[in-house]
Protein backbone atom coordinates (compact mmCIF):
# COMPACT_ATOMS: atom_id res chain seq x y z
CA UNK A 1 0.00 0.00 0.00
CA UNK A 2 1.30 3.41 -0.87
CA UNK A 3 1.58 5.62 2.22
CA UNK A 4 3.73 8.25 0.59
CA UNK A 5 0.83 10.64 0.01
CA UNK A 6 -0.23 10.46 3.62
CA UNK A 7 3.10 11.76 4.92
CA UNK A 8 3.60 14.23 2.10
CA UNK A 9 0.26 15.77 2.87
CA UNK A 10 1.22 16.30 6.50
CA UNK A 11 4.59 17.67 5.57
CA UNK A 12 3.07 20.03 3.04
CA UNK A 13 0.50 21.17 5.53
CA UNK A 14 3.20 21.87 8.12
CA UNK A 15 5.10 24.00 5.61
CA UNK A 16 1.99 25.81 4.40
CA UNK A 17 0.82 26.59 7.89
CA UNK A 18 3.88 28.46 9.06
CA UNK A 19 2.85 31.76 10.56
CA UNK A 20 3.54 35.07 8.99
CA UNK A 21 6.21 37.10 10.81
CA UNK A 22 3.50 39.46 12.07
CA UNK A 23 1.96 36.80 14.32
CA UNK A 24 4.64 34.23 15.04
CA UNK A 25 3.25 33.19 18.41
CA UNK A 26 -0.09 31.93 17.18
CA UNK A 27 -0.85 28.25 16.78
CA UNK A 28 -3.30 28.13 13.91
CA UNK A 29 -6.19 25.75 13.61
CA UNK A 30 -4.18 24.00 10.91
CA UNK A 31 -1.15 23.55 13.19
CA UNK A 32 -3.34 22.33 15.95
CA UNK A 33 -4.96 19.97 13.47
CA UNK A 34 -1.50 18.79 12.45
CA UNK A 35 -0.67 17.89 16.05
CA UNK A 36 -3.91 15.95 16.19
CA UNK A 37 -3.07 14.20 12.95
CA UNK A 38 0.20 12.99 14.44
CA UNK A 39 -1.78 11.04 17.01
CA UNK A 40 -4.09 9.89 14.23
CA UNK A 41 -1.08 8.77 12.22
CA UNK A 42 0.08 6.55 15.08
CA UNK A 43 -3.38 5.06 15.28
CA UNK A 44 -3.65 4.85 11.48
CA UNK A 45 -0.46 2.81 11.00
CA UNK A 46 -1.10 0.66 14.08
CA UNK A 47 -4.57 -0.19 12.72
CA UNK A 48 -3.16 -0.86 9.28
CA UNK A 49 -0.70 -3.34 10.73
CA UNK A 50 -3.40 -4.94 12.83
CA UNK A 51 -5.56 -5.32 9.71
CA UNK A 52 -2.47 -6.69 7.99
CA UNK A 53 -2.52 -9.64 10.41
CA UNK A 54 -6.03 -10.64 9.36
CA UNK A 55 -5.28 -10.01 5.69
CA UNK A 56 -2.16 -12.16 5.92
CA UNK A 57 -4.04 -15.12 7.46
CA UNK A 58 -6.77 -14.68 4.84
CA UNK A 59 -4.17 -14.68 2.07
CA UNK A 60 -2.56 -17.92 3.36
CA UNK A 61 -5.94 -19.62 3.76
CA UNK A 62 -6.98 -18.57 0.23
CA UNK A 63 -3.74 -19.87 -1.23
CA UNK A 64 -4.16 -23.26 0.52
CA UNK A 65 -7.82 -23.43 -0.63
CA UNK A 66 -6.81 -22.66 -4.22
CA UNK A 67 -4.09 -25.31 -3.98
CA UNK A 68 -6.52 -27.95 -2.73
CA UNK A 69 -9.09 -27.08 -5.37
CA UNK A 70 -6.53 -27.12 -8.16
CA UNK A 71 -5.14 -30.49 -7.04
CA UNK A 72 -8.68 -31.82 -6.77
CA UNK A 73 -9.50 -30.48 -10.28
CA UNK A 74 -6.42 -32.23 -11.68
CA UNK A 75 -7.97 -35.53 -10.56
CA UNK A 76 -4.68 -37.40 -10.51
CA UNK A 77 -4.61 -41.20 -10.41
CA UNK A 78 -2.01 -41.26 -7.65
CA UNK A 79 -2.92 -38.66 -5.06
CA UNK A 80 -0.74 -38.57 -1.99
CA UNK A 81 -2.36 -36.35 0.74
CA UNK A 82 0.95 -36.24 2.62
CA UNK A 83 2.49 -34.13 -0.18
CA UNK A 84 -0.22 -31.46 0.22
CA UNK A 85 0.19 -31.59 4.00
CA UNK A 86 3.92 -30.81 3.62
CA UNK A 87 3.07 -27.80 1.44
CA UNK A 88 0.39 -26.70 3.89
CA UNK A 89 2.92 -26.91 6.70
CA UNK A 90 5.39 -24.76 4.72
CA UNK A 91 2.65 -22.18 4.05
CA UNK A 92 1.72 -22.23 7.73
CA UNK A 93 5.36 -21.69 8.80
CA UNK A 94 5.64 -18.70 6.50
CA UNK A 95 2.34 -17.39 7.83
CA UNK A 96 3.79 -17.54 11.35
CA UNK A 97 6.81 -15.56 10.16
CA UNK A 98 4.50 -12.92 8.65
CA UNK A 99 2.54 -12.64 11.91
CA UNK A 100 5.85 -12.33 13.77
CA UNK A 101 6.99 -9.51 11.46
CA UNK A 102 3.70 -7.64 11.91
CA UNK A 103 3.84 -8.05 15.71
CA UNK A 104 7.38 -6.70 15.67
CA UNK A 105 6.22 -3.74 13.55
CA UNK A 106 3.41 -3.02 16.02
CA UNK A 107 5.83 -3.11 18.93
CA UNK A 108 8.21 -0.74 17.10
CA UNK A 109 5.38 1.73 16.43
CA UNK A 110 4.37 1.62 20.10
CA UNK A 111 8.02 2.30 20.99
CA UNK A 112 8.11 5.36 18.73
CA UNK A 113 4.90 6.54 20.37
CA UNK A 114 6.45 6.16 23.84
CA UNK A 115 9.66 7.89 22.72
CA UNK A 116 7.68 10.75 21.22
CA UNK A 117 5.44 11.15 24.27
CA UNK A 118 8.27 13.20 25.82
CA UNK A 119 7.34 16.13 23.63
CA UNK A 120 3.71 15.49 22.78
CA UNK A 121 1.19 17.56 24.66
CA UNK A 122 -1.15 16.17 27.26
CA UNK A 123 -4.71 17.64 27.17
CA UNK A 124 -3.78 19.76 30.23
CA UNK A 125 -0.59 21.03 28.58
CA UNK A 126 -2.44 21.72 25.36
CA UNK A 127 -5.03 23.74 27.23
CA UNK A 128 -2.23 25.65 28.98
CA UNK A 129 -0.50 26.41 25.69
CA UNK A 130 -3.76 27.43 24.05
CA UNK A 131 -4.30 29.94 26.85
CA UNK A 132 -0.70 31.11 26.60
CA UNK A 133 -0.95 31.70 22.85
CA UNK A 134 -4.18 33.56 23.35
CA UNK A 135 -2.64 35.74 26.05
CA UNK A 136 0.38 36.47 23.86
CA UNK A 137 -1.96 37.55 21.06
CA UNK A 138 -3.76 39.91 23.45
CA UNK A 139 -0.49 41.40 24.71
CA UNK A 140 0.65 41.93 21.14
CA UNK A 141 -2.55 43.80 20.36
CA UNK A 142 -2.02 45.91 23.47
CA UNK A 143 1.53 46.56 22.34
CA UNK A 144 0.34 47.56 18.86
CA UNK A 145 -2.09 50.07 20.34
CA UNK A 146 0.72 51.44 22.54
CA UNK A 147 2.83 51.78 19.44
CA UNK A 148 0.22 54.01 17.84
CA UNK A 149 -0.23 56.20 20.90
CA UNK A 150 3.49 56.36 21.75
CA UNK A 151 4.37 58.67 18.89
CA UNK A 152 1.37 60.89 19.59
CA UNK A 153 2.47 61.09 23.23
CA UNK A 154 6.04 61.86 22.20
CA UNK A 155 4.80 64.59 19.88
CA UNK A 156 2.66 66.12 22.62
CA UNK A 157 5.54 66.11 25.05
CA UNK A 158 8.35 67.28 22.78
CA UNK A 159 7.01 68.72 19.55
CA UNK A 160 6.97 72.52 19.94
CA UNK A 161 8.75 73.44 16.74
CA UNK A 162 9.78 76.87 18.01
CA UNK A 163 11.77 75.12 20.74
CA UNK A 164 13.46 72.80 18.25
CA UNK A 165 14.23 75.73 15.95
CA UNK A 166 15.72 77.62 18.90
CA UNK A 167 18.00 74.68 19.67
CA UNK A 168 19.01 74.43 16.02
CA UNK A 169 19.71 78.19 15.87
CA UNK A 170 21.82 77.88 19.00
CA UNK A 171 23.79 75.09 17.42
CA UNK A 172 24.29 77.11 14.24
CA UNK A 173 25.48 80.09 16.26
CA UNK A 174 27.86 77.92 18.24
CA UNK A 175 29.41 76.45 15.12
CA UNK A 176 29.59 79.96 13.60
CA UNK A 177 31.36 81.25 16.70
CA UNK A 178 33.74 78.31 16.56
CA UNK A 179 34.58 79.01 12.90
CA UNK A 180 35.23 82.67 13.79
CA UNK A 181 37.76 81.70 16.46
CA UNK A 182 41.35 82.73 15.62
CA UNK A 183 43.57 79.97 14.29
CA UNK A 184 45.73 78.94 17.20
CA UNK A 185 47.57 76.06 15.55
CA UNK A 186 50.55 78.24 14.61
CA UNK A 187 50.84 79.57 18.16
CA UNK A 188 51.50 76.11 19.64
CA UNK A 189 55.15 75.65 20.39
CA UNK A 190 56.69 72.17 20.60
CA UNK A 191 57.02 70.97 24.21
CA UNK A 192 54.79 73.74 25.53
CA UNK A 193 51.28 72.80 26.52
CA UNK A 194 48.71 75.12 25.06
CA UNK A 195 46.12 76.01 27.68
CA UNK A 196 43.32 76.71 25.12
CA UNK A 197 43.95 73.32 23.48
CA UNK A 198 43.78 71.66 26.90
CA UNK A 199 40.41 73.29 27.59
CA UNK A 200 39.05 72.16 24.22
CA UNK A 201 40.26 68.61 24.85
CA UNK A 202 38.55 68.58 28.24
CA UNK A 203 35.31 69.77 26.65
CA UNK A 204 35.46 67.22 23.87
CA UNK A 205 36.44 64.25 26.06
CA UNK A 206 33.03 63.50 27.63
CA UNK A 207 31.31 63.64 24.21
CA UNK A 208 33.81 61.16 22.78
CA UNK A 209 33.32 58.90 25.75
CA UNK A 210 29.58 59.07 25.24
CA UNK A 211 29.91 58.20 21.56
CA UNK A 212 32.16 55.23 22.18
CA UNK A 213 30.11 53.84 25.02
CA UNK A 214 28.41 50.64 23.89
CA UNK A 215 24.71 50.04 24.33
CA UNK A 216 23.71 48.83 27.75
CA UNK A 217 20.51 48.12 29.70
CA UNK A 218 18.73 51.32 30.64
CA UNK A 219 19.80 53.18 27.49
CA UNK A 220 17.14 54.91 25.47
CA UNK A 221 17.06 54.03 21.79
CA UNK A 222 14.99 54.82 18.72
CA UNK A 223 13.99 52.08 16.32
CA UNK A 224 11.35 51.90 13.59
CA UNK A 225 9.33 54.90 14.71
CA UNK A 226 9.39 54.14 18.43
CA UNK A 227 11.43 55.04 21.48
CA UNK A 228 12.48 52.15 23.71
CA UNK A 229 14.34 51.63 26.93
CA UNK A 230 16.77 48.73 26.67
CA UNK A 231 16.02 46.00 29.15
CA UNK A 232 18.59 43.38 28.22
CA UNK A 233 21.31 42.72 25.63
CA UNK A 234 22.25 39.15 25.01
CA UNK A 235 24.66 37.72 22.47
CA UNK A 236 23.46 34.20 21.71
CA UNK A 237 25.88 31.35 22.37
CA UNK A 238 26.73 28.87 19.64
CA UNK A 239 24.16 26.45 21.12
CA UNK A 240 21.49 29.15 21.24
CA UNK A 241 22.28 30.17 17.65
CA UNK A 242 21.87 26.54 16.67
CA UNK A 243 18.55 26.36 18.50
CA UNK A 244 17.28 29.45 16.68
CA UNK A 245 18.59 28.00 13.42
CA UNK A 246 16.83 24.66 14.02
CA UNK A 247 13.67 26.45 15.05
CA UNK A 248 13.63 28.48 11.85
CA UNK A 249 14.06 25.42 9.61
CA UNK A 250 10.43 25.10 8.53
CA UNK A 251 10.30 28.83 7.83
CA UNK A 252 13.46 28.53 5.71
CA UNK A 253 12.07 25.54 3.85
CA UNK A 254 8.91 27.51 3.13
CA UNK A 255 10.91 30.48 1.79
CA UNK A 256 12.96 28.16 -0.37
CA UNK A 257 9.83 26.43 -1.62
CA UNK A 258 8.29 29.80 -2.55
CA UNK A 259 11.49 30.71 -4.37
CA UNK A 260 12.14 27.45 -6.17
CA UNK A 261 8.80 25.66 -6.03
CA UNK A 262 10.35 22.72 -4.17
CA UNK A 263 11.50 21.72 -0.75
CA UNK A 264 15.30 21.69 -0.28
CA UNK A 265 17.18 18.38 -0.12
CA UNK A 266 14.06 16.27 -0.45
CA UNK A 267 13.68 15.56 -4.10
CA UNK A 268 16.59 17.04 -5.84
CA UNK A 269 19.15 16.75 -8.49
CA UNK A 270 22.72 17.81 -7.60
CA UNK A 271 21.97 21.27 -8.93
CA UNK A 272 18.91 21.53 -6.73
CA UNK A 273 20.88 20.31 -3.73
CA UNK A 274 23.53 22.98 -4.38
CA UNK A 275 20.85 25.67 -4.64
CA UNK A 276 19.45 24.55 -1.32
CA UNK A 277 22.94 24.69 0.23
CA UNK A 278 23.57 28.22 -1.05
CA UNK A 279 20.22 29.32 0.30
CA UNK A 280 21.04 27.82 3.70
CA UNK A 281 24.41 29.58 3.74
CA UNK A 282 22.77 32.90 2.89
CA UNK A 283 20.25 32.42 5.72
CA UNK A 284 23.04 31.54 8.13
CA UNK A 285 24.87 34.75 7.19
CA UNK A 286 21.70 36.73 7.84
CA UNK A 287 21.40 35.12 11.26
CA UNK A 288 25.01 36.09 12.09
CA UNK A 289 24.50 39.65 10.88
CA UNK A 290 21.46 40.00 13.08
CA UNK A 291 23.77 40.61 16.05
CA UNK A 292 22.84 40.44 19.73
CA UNK A 293 19.30 39.89 20.92
CA UNK A 294 18.12 43.19 22.38
CA UNK A 295 15.08 43.10 24.64
CA UNK A 296 13.49 46.48 25.17
CA UNK A 297 10.44 48.13 26.67
CA UNK A 298 8.54 50.57 24.52
CA UNK A 299 8.16 54.01 26.09
CA UNK A 300 4.84 54.17 27.86
CA UNK A 301 4.40 50.39 27.68
CA UNK A 302 5.22 47.53 29.98
CA UNK A 303 5.85 44.53 27.78
CA UNK A 304 9.36 43.47 26.81
CA UNK A 305 9.93 42.84 23.13
CA UNK A 306 12.91 42.12 20.88
CA UNK A 307 14.15 44.88 18.61
CA UNK A 308 16.46 44.61 15.62
CA UNK A 309 19.97 45.52 16.75
CA UNK A 310 20.87 46.61 13.19
CA UNK A 311 18.29 49.37 13.21
CA UNK A 312 18.88 51.25 16.43
CA UNK A 313 19.80 54.85 17.17
CA UNK A 314 21.06 55.50 20.67
CA UNK A 315 19.56 58.59 22.24
CA UNK A 316 22.41 60.54 23.79
CA UNK A 317 20.72 63.84 24.49
CA UNK A 318 17.27 65.43 24.78
CA UNK A 319 18.13 67.51 21.69
CA UNK A 320 18.74 64.41 19.64
CA UNK A 321 15.42 63.04 20.79
CA UNK A 322 13.69 66.29 19.77
CA UNK A 323 15.28 66.07 16.35
CA UNK A 324 14.15 62.50 15.84
CA UNK A 325 10.61 63.34 16.87
CA UNK A 326 10.63 66.25 14.44
CA UNK A 327 12.06 64.14 11.62
CA UNK A 328 9.53 61.41 12.28
CA UNK A 329 6.67 63.87 12.21
CA UNK A 330 7.92 65.44 8.99
CA UNK A 331 8.35 62.01 7.41
CA UNK A 332 4.79 61.09 8.42
CA UNK A 333 3.43 64.33 7.03
CA UNK A 334 5.38 63.89 3.79
CA UNK A 335 4.16 60.32 3.47
CA UNK A 336 0.60 61.37 4.11
CA UNK A 337 0.91 64.18 1.56
CA UNK A 338 2.50 61.86 -1.00
CA UNK A 339 -0.24 59.31 -0.46
CA UNK A 340 -2.84 62.02 -0.94
CA UNK A 341 -1.31 63.22 -4.22
CA UNK A 342 -0.70 59.71 -5.43
CA UNK A 343 -4.34 59.00 -4.73
CA UNK A 344 -5.45 62.01 -6.72
CA UNK A 345 -3.09 61.08 -9.55
CA UNK A 346 -4.31 57.52 -9.66
CA UNK A 347 -7.96 58.65 -9.62
CA UNK A 348 -7.25 61.14 -12.40
CA UNK A 349 -5.54 58.49 -14.52
CA UNK A 350 -8.42 56.12 -13.96
CA UNK A 351 -11.02 58.78 -14.93
CA UNK A 352 -8.97 59.74 -18.01
CA UNK A 353 -8.71 56.13 -19.03
CA UNK A 354 -12.38 55.40 -18.44
CA UNK A 355 -13.79 58.53 -20.09
CA UNK A 356 -11.13 58.73 -22.78
CA UNK A 357 -11.14 62.49 -22.19
CA UNK A 358 -7.90 63.64 -20.57
CA UNK A 359 -8.40 66.60 -18.30
CA UNK A 360 -12.05 65.90 -17.59
CA UNK A 361 -11.62 65.27 -13.96
CA UNK B 1 10.09 34.08 19.18
CA UNK B 2 10.56 31.33 21.74
CA UNK B 3 7.07 30.12 20.96
CA UNK B 4 7.82 30.04 17.22
CA UNK B 5 10.96 28.01 17.90
CA UNK B 6 9.10 25.62 20.09
CA UNK B 7 6.34 25.35 17.50
CA UNK B 8 8.80 24.74 14.69
CA UNK B 9 10.75 22.25 16.82
CA UNK B 10 7.57 20.39 17.60
CA UNK B 11 6.60 20.32 13.94
CA UNK B 12 10.05 19.00 13.05
CA UNK B 13 9.69 16.31 15.66
CA UNK B 14 6.20 15.53 14.40
CA UNK B 15 7.57 15.04 10.91
CA UNK B 16 10.43 12.95 12.22
CA UNK B 17 8.03 10.70 14.14
CA UNK B 18 5.71 10.36 11.16
CA UNK B 19 8.68 9.37 9.04
CA UNK B 20 9.80 6.80 11.62
CA UNK B 21 6.32 5.31 11.81
CA UNK B 22 6.00 5.23 8.05
CA UNK B 23 9.42 3.54 7.75
CA UNK B 24 8.45 0.89 10.29
CA UNK B 25 5.18 0.26 8.48
CA UNK B 26 6.84 0.07 5.07
CA UNK B 27 9.62 -2.24 6.34
CA UNK B 28 7.10 -4.53 8.00
CA UNK B 29 4.88 -4.71 4.93
CA UNK B 30 7.90 -5.33 2.67
CA UNK B 31 8.86 -8.27 4.85
CA UNK B 32 5.26 -9.56 4.75
CA UNK B 33 5.20 -9.19 0.94
CA UNK B 34 8.45 -11.13 0.56
CA UNK B 35 7.03 -13.97 2.70
CA UNK B 36 3.79 -13.97 0.67
CA UNK B 37 5.77 -14.23 -2.55
CA UNK B 38 7.58 -17.19 -0.98
CA UNK B 39 4.22 -18.81 -0.18
CA UNK B 40 3.03 -18.26 -3.76
CA UNK B 41 6.26 -19.70 -5.13
CA UNK B 42 5.94 -22.89 -3.03
CA UNK B 43 2.34 -23.43 -4.19
CA UNK B 44 3.15 -22.57 -7.79
CA UNK B 45 6.08 -25.05 -7.89
CA UNK B 46 3.95 -27.78 -6.31
CA UNK B 47 1.13 -27.22 -8.81
CA UNK B 48 3.58 -27.20 -11.73
CA UNK B 49 4.76 -30.66 -10.66
CA UNK B 50 1.19 -31.87 -10.27
CA UNK B 51 0.24 -30.46 -13.69
CA UNK B 52 3.27 -32.28 -15.14
CA UNK B 53 2.02 -35.47 -13.53
CA UNK B 54 -1.42 -34.85 -15.05
CA UNK B 55 0.05 -34.31 -18.53
CA UNK B 56 2.01 -37.55 -18.15
CA UNK B 57 -1.18 -39.28 -16.98
CA UNK B 58 -3.09 -38.04 -20.07
CA UNK B 59 -0.23 -38.94 -22.41
CA UNK B 60 -0.10 -42.46 -21.03
CA UNK B 61 -3.87 -42.89 -21.34
CA UNK B 62 -3.74 -41.61 -24.95
CA UNK B 63 -0.94 -44.08 -25.79
CA UNK B 64 -2.92 -46.90 -24.30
Amino acid sequence: MNTEKFVDKNEQSAVNNIKTPEKPWELSAEDSSFFDRKFKALEYFANKLNNGKEQSTEFSNNEVSKLEKRVSDLNLDSNNPEEINVIKQQINDLEKQKQGAINHGEESIKKVDVESSGWSLSPEDKSFFDRKFKALGEFKNKLDSNKETSLEKSNKEYTPFEEVEKIEDMEKNDSLKLSQQPDITNKIKPGVENTEDKEIKEEIKPIEELKEKPLEPGDEVYSNGNFYKIFNIHTPTVEEEQKIWDGDKIKRDKEFKEMSGRLPYKEGSDRFFQEGKLFEEQKKRELKERGPIITAIIKGGEEKIEIDSRNITKITSPEQREKIVKMQKEADEAESLAAKYMGIGATKKMVDKTTGQPGKF
Amino acid sequence: MRVTESNANNLDKENETLMKIEDIYNDTMSEVNVLEQEQKKIISNFLKNKEGEKIEQIRKSLLN
